[in-house]
């Protein structure tokens, strides 16, 4: 394979995650201020649910970790509980960390 | 015929003795009263059935009580009659021209029969009775282990989600704790006292992350949520990567570590390469970390489509009391035992079934121990020039794939970037869909040899895309691609009309290798 083209779209994956993570934060806002809409939640299980799978092909088997376990707990679909969404926040907000953190590592 | 034609054919001394037997067996009693039921005659002996003794003038009803109320012109046929004595007796009375005539016969054989039959009766009655008492009583018992199971299963569902709560409890943090290391490792490059700090913070991390692994994966092969994925497998290849990860254990112990191989293959054969890798990691794992001094072999043998495998120490044994729950989830054989669940052997002895096969403890003594299982590991179909090497690093070019198109059904820009340049490198032609519809209606136009579809995906998911197409005739091989690990969710996409299935994050040698066989199957 060609290891340039291979070193060229995962650097761009990496360029990338700074924009997943903002976002990630958006689309969690979004579902926060919609108290949790079936549609909102679903654009952000679609968000993590691509982010789970695209990352770990990438390397990033942390930040897939992450993501998958955020997909889980969406896919119950919202729960009207305080403790869900405090959990849910501060996964996403973990899960948005990572992806940051892992855009300004220099390679 | 008539009674007086009878007696004619009937020879003077037949009949007599008719008459004899007649006789002894039924007692006959013969009385005969006048018109005003007055006794006139009788013949026969009644002290047999207790009468008091008669006498000529004697009252009927006086003396035979059954004949109360009846007068010399009835007609009865009395069929089981009591006399005094208690002896059953048939009454037969019959009106004469002069009076009645009254012939008593002893009944005991036909009230016996009829006895024997009312006993018979009552008998089948009290055994229906009996049977369905017991049918009850089944039918409650069936109840009651229903119950009990389905009690049962809820204590052990529950225990599971416990298990599997507090595992991915567990997986966060410390996921986050290897992330930061690893961030930390990356960015520290240049200071060493540090870095083996942080490499002590990761070693303990992993550990204690797969310990959670080990949980998790109990609860899922508990549930039958881990699917299988055969493919084919360079052995020599994967004893060679073990070889490499317990060569360097064993030399810091001081034990001699070999693995012994005969009959194996130079093709690849058919088998999950993880999950065996999984059950000889542990075996020889567990065998390495026990044994103090002596040594650790593994033998595995090929013959005939058969994978025989062991792993013999020379560590301490296990004690015949604790060889029966070797194999037992969250059961150690010491309780000083230094780390770990107990779950190694558990899952492995599930994985060795799932694929077929027993895992045995062969023997265990003073001198070690040694584990053995077969598997069925047969030939896997030839796909071309094959690399095993090149295989590994996710970069080989099939002659298969030369000249051959594969219509990749992807949203993600991501994935599909990446499977793009592997595809194109290993010489596939590619073309590309973004939802379910376009893959629909490009795989009916530029008909690929061979899809891979995202299951979950806009406008229309990769289920109902895969149905849609088998229903309009096409015949591809559709390789699932998708995040999903569950059983449940394999079987419907195969179902849909899929081939095979991968789940994401897909190593890109397997994905590679997928693709050339299934393409090799349809040539």
């Amino acid at each position: 394979m060609s290891q340039n083209k291979l070193d060229e779209i995962r650097k761009k994956y990496q360029s990338s995650l700074q924009s997943k993570a903002d976002e990630l934060e958006q689309c969690w806002r979004s579902a926060e201020s919609s108290f949790f809409s079936e549609n909102t939640v679903a654009t952000l299980r679609g968000r993590v649910h691509n982010l789970g799978g695209s990352a770990g092909m990438y390397g990033y088997d942390t930040v897939a970790a992450s993501a998958k376990r955020v997909e889980s707990q969406l896919s119950g679909g919202p729960e009207d509980s305080a403790s869900w969404r405090k959990q849910v926040k501060e996964d996403v907000q973990q899960l948005v960390t990572l992806l940051r953190d892992e855009a300004t590592i220099v390679s | 015929m008539s009674d007086a034609s009878t007696r004619q054919r009937i020879p003077d001394e037949a009949f007599r003795h008719m008459q004899r037997l007649f006789i002894e067996r039924t007692h006959p009693l013969y009385l005969r009263f006048d018109r005003d039921m007055k006794l006139e005659d009788w013949w026969g002996d009644s002290d047999y059935y207790g009468f008091e003794p008669l006498h000529v003038g004697d009252d009927a009803d006086s003396k035979v009580d059954f004949l109360v109320g009846v007068t010399a012109q009835d007609e009865l046929e009395l069929p089981i009659v009591q006399t005094p004595n208690g002896q059953p007796v048939s009454i037969h009375v019959r009106p004469e021209d002069t009076g009645l005539c009254v012939l008593i016969l002893d009944a005991a054989s036909e009230h016996e029969r009829q006895t024997e039959i009312q006993q018979k009766s009552n008998e089948v009655q009290l055994l229906s009775k009996k049977q369905q008492m017991l049918m009850e009583e089944l039918k409650a018992t069936q109840i009651e282990v229903d119950r009990k199971r389905r009690e049962a299963e809820a204590a052990n569902r529950l225990k599971s989600e416990f298990i599997s709560s507090m595992s991915h409890e567990f997986r966060t943090p410390l996921t986050s704790v290897l992330g930061y290391t690893e961030i930390l490792e990356n960015t520290l490059q240049n200071e060493r006292s540090q870095l083996e700090k942080l490499g002590a913070i990761s070693r303990g991390a992993k550990h204690l992350l797969s310990l959670i692994e080990n949980l998790l994966d109990h609860g899922r092969l508990e549930d039958g949520a881990i699917v299988m994925q055969v493919r084919p497998t360079d052995l020599n290849a994967l004893l060679a990567d073990l070889r490499a990860i317990f060569t360097p254990l064993a030399e810091k112990k001081g034990l001699e570590f070999s693995i012994q191989t005969s009959g194996l293959p130079a093709d690849r054969v058919l088998l999950d390469d993880m999950r065996y890798r999984q059950v000889l990691i542990n075996l020889v794992g567990n065998a390495v970390k026990f044994t103090e001094t002596g040594s650790v072999v593994a033998r595995v043998h090929w013959d005939n489509g058969q994978l025989r495998n062991e792993v013999a120490d020379t560590g301490p044994g296990i004690p015949e009391a604790a060889r029966e729950r070797v194999f037992l989830a969250f059961q150690r054989v010491n309780e000083d035992q230094e780390s770990g669940a107990g779950l190694g052997l558990a899952i492995s002895q599930r994985i060795v079934r799932i694929m077929g096969g027993q895992l045995v403890l062969e023997s265990s003594g003073d001198e070690g121990s040694e584990f053995g299982f077969t598997i069925d590991a047969p030939i896997a179909p030839d796909d071309g020039d094959h690399d095993p090497a090149s295989n590994r690093e996710g970069t080989v070019v099939t002659a298969s794939a030369l000249g051959h198109t594969v219509l990749l059904a992807e949203d993600d820009d991501d994935i599909a970037q990446l499977v793009e340049l592997v595809l194109e490198d290993a010489g596939y032609r590619l073309v590309r869909a973004r939802n379910g519809r376009e893959a629909v209606d490009k795989a009916l136009l530029e008909k690929p040899d061979l899809m891979l579809m995202d299951m979950n995906m806009p406008v229309v998911n990769g289920i109902e895309a895969v149905r849609e197409l088998r229903a309009s005739g096409f015949s591809s091989p559709v390789i699932a691609l998708t995040a999903s690990a569950s059983a449940a969710y394999r079987e419907s996409a195969i179902a849909a009309g899929c081939s095979d299935y991968l789940v994401k994050p897909v190593d890109l040698a397997t994905l590679l290798s997928t693709i050339a066989e299934a393409i090799a199957d349809t040539a």
